[in-house]
């Protein structure tokens, strides 16, 4: 995973990065919370560990600012801090950590919280890739209904078992509407007159 | 329990835990933090002189967070007294407990040098 570490303490930020390099992880590292922010604006990231008492932009400010982001591929913050109280960790988790851990951090936790993270990322990826793909073949499916299969000639309409309704019949299942069988203007002039007409010639021969 | 230690100066385990027992990176740790301290420190007595308490307390936060990473439990507990004077705005008792972690930090360093040789 790629994992920007946030510290403005070197020996906290070294220790991290030694442990999230021996994980096979890209790690990075930044002193402060502006820095951070801006490292994140442009580029991406799958962890953000970050230590929460920090001059300028602190821990919790990252945290909401990340969460307040439109778009952009999720990201697990984790905050690594020397606060310990409840309240702490609820204001951390509800300016939208991940998980919070309390320094100084045993290795092995850490490791293992950071496996944690790695599920969570993995299956944020993949319910990431799943929303893409039904979005696009939702895309699909309503270009496909605005397109009607409509016979050229006879104008039937090719219904979802393939079989061919008349149009009528089509609009009557599909649109809930029925036909008045009203008669257009220019259908008047050119169908019906010319019956009429050939009615009364037919009637004045006989 | 009678201990070689009473001051906590140097907790071997926590630093182990840190680095993992990595002791290439225990030995790096070691020499990080004395330098960070040793630059940190005067920063700290100034802010403390000033008094720009904030300051204080920030720098104090920073070496308290340091020191307990490398398992110093005594220098840790005076830089949080430190840390805790500056975010109250309280000057009482801060030349003590100033005193109190220069002589902690000089105990950790001291320990620190010695376990690297």
């Amino acid at each position: 995973m790629r994992i920007l570490i946030v510290d403005d303490d070197p020996v906290s930020c070294r220790i991290l990065e030694e442990a999230m390099q021996a994980m096979q992880h890209d790690v990075h590292v930044v002193q402060d919370g502006a820095a951070a922010w801006a490292r994140l604006a442009s580029e991406s990231f799958d962890v953000l560990m970050t230590d929460w008492e920090m001059p300028g932009v602190n821990g919790l400010e990252l945290c909401r600012r990340v969460r307040a982001r439109v778009g952009g591929a999720f990201l697990y913050v984790m905050l690594v801090t020397d606060r310990s109280i409840p309240e702490d960790v609820v204001a951390g988790i509800m300016a939208g950590a991940n998980d919070f851990m309390s320094k100084p951090c045993d290795r092995g936790e850490l490791c293992a919280r950071m496996h944690a993270a790695e599920r969570v990322v993995t299956l944020e990826r993949s319910l990431a890739e799943r929303v893409r793909e039904l979005e696009t073949a939702l895309h699909e499916v309503e270009t496909l209904r605005r397109l009607l299969p409509i016979c050229m000639y006879c104008k039937s309409i090719r219904n979802d078992q393939e079989a061919w309704d008349d149009i009528e019949e089509y609009l009557h299942h599909h649109a809930n509407a029925d036909c008045t069988h009203s008669i257009c203007p220019p259908c008047y002039e050119e169908r019906v007159q010319p019956m009429l007409d050939e009615m009364h010639r037919e009637k004045k021969a006989s | 329990m009678p201990t070689g230690d009473p001051l906590n100066v140097l907790n071997l385990e926590q630093l182990e835990a840190s680095a993992g027992s990595d002791r290439a990176l225990m030995l790096e740790l070691v020499e990080l933090y004395l330098a960070d301290g040793a630059a940190k420190l005067p920063t700290l007595l100034e802010a403390a002189a000033e008094p720009a308490l904030d300051r204080m307390g920030l720098v104090a936060h920073g070496l308290k967070g340091a020191s307990a990473a490398m398992g110093c439990e005594e220098a840790a507990g005076a830089f949080r007294v430190l840390e805790a004077l500056g975010r109250a705005g309280e000057t009482a008792g801060l030349d003590d407990a100033l005193a109190t972690a220069q002589a902690a930090w000089r105990r950790a360093s001291e320990r620190l040098r010695q376990f690297a040789a």
